[in-house]
């Protein structure tokens, strides 16, 4: 490796794009009061890019507005759940996005208590921590 | 082992390099030139042999061009962060249950000055959770390590892979795709070949 490694030259892949810049706060936080940050602990979304160990951005403000096709963070039986959130008519479904696993998706029975905690807007996932 | 033995054997079927494989990847042919055309033509034929190489490599590269810079006036906003599980029940300014709290900025950006943007192309890192719209955070003058992901530049093109070594010592870039369509890309002494960054993380929108 160290024979043929050659200093970095980051002019080379910058040049033309000086003027575009983007600042993470403002670009991942929209509505700041109702965002959190939680560390994910499943596997049940690593199609959806959210492995073991990433974070994601969580709007509670959104909780009551989840729709089909929305990653969510939802309480089932007293336990959190991230899952796609399926709704058709009265059938809710949590779908999980793990082809290689295969999970069965979770249906909400009548009378069961489903809450949906907050809407996951963004996904990080970070291979090199920082000091 | 007599001469007759050793003739028979090197002109033995398959053997030798084989056809196609060489830097042209076609079959080759022994010319004469005069001296005096030696460079041009020696000149003409690298960049014919780069051109061939960056063909076939192009569908195991999802080549990267669009790259962005953080913002310099870099505001905070700390947002509450919760690592076990989340509480339930609670009310959303409920700090109490808070494990601790996050500013994206300093979780995901080092050093502002040598970090920058990269918008993944392609699934050939998809298990890696870099998704095609993803943008990688790439951090330049980084020392990398065998296992990183590594913003590399080959023959001019930008590529987001992870970084292994080949038998030789040599550098070879891997995809994270188990469905067999991205092959391992070997960095050959031809190549111009250079690592940008390490890919430190990624951030992705939903909706």
């Amino acid at each position: 490796m160290a024979g043929r490694s050659v200093q970095p030259r980051f002019t080379s892949a910058a040049q033309g794009y000086e003027g575009k810049s983007l600042n993470l706060n403002a670009q991942l936080i929209k509505d700041p009061p109702a965002t959190f940050v939680v560390q994910v602990e499943t596997d049940n979304m690593v199609d959806a890019g959210i492995l073991l160990g990433s974070k994601v951005l969580v709007n509670r403000a959104k909780a009551s507005k989840a729709r089909t096709g929305d990653i969510v963070l939802a309480i089932v039986d007293h336990e959190f759940v991230m899952s796609e959130f399926y709704k058709r008519g009265k059938i809710i479904r949590l779908l999980s996005n793990n082809k290689a696993m295969d999970y069965l998706p979770i249906e909400i029975k009548e009378g069961q208590e489903l809450i949906i905690w907050g809407v996951v807007e963004h996904g990080i996932n970070y291979y090199i921590k920082h000091p | 082992m007599n001469t007759e033995d050793k003739k028979i054997r090197s002109r033995s079927p398959g053997a030798g390099r084989k056809s196609g494989t060489g830097p042209f990847r076609e079959d080759t042919t022994v010319i004469r030139v005069p001296n005096s055309q030696k460079p041009l033509i020696s000149d003409f034929l690298e960049a014919y042999a780069k051109k061939q190489r960056l063909a076939e490599l192009k569908t195991n590269l999802d080549i990267v061009g669009d790259i962005t810079q953080p913002a310099l006036d870099l505001h905070s906003v700390s947002l509450p962060h919760f690592q076990s599980k989340v509480p339930a029940g609670i009310p959303a300014s409920a700090d109490s249950d808070v494990d601790s709290r996050i500013d994206l900025n300093r979780l995901l950006i080092n050093n502002p000055d040598r970090t920058f943007f990269v918008t993944i192309q392609g699934e050939s890192m998809i298990e890696a959770g870099l998704l095609p719209g993803d943008r990688a955070i790439v951090e330049r003058d980084k020392v990398p390590s065998i296992g990183d992901i590594v913003l590399a530049m080959i023959d001019g093109e930008f590529t987001i892979k992870t970084l292994a070594k080949q038998k030789n010592g040599d550098p070879k870039l891997l995809p994270a795709n188990s469905s067999g369509r991205y092959e391992p890309i070997l960095i050959l002494k031809q190549m111009q070949f250079e690592i940008t960054g390490v890919v430190t993380g990624s951030f992705r929108q939903f909706k």
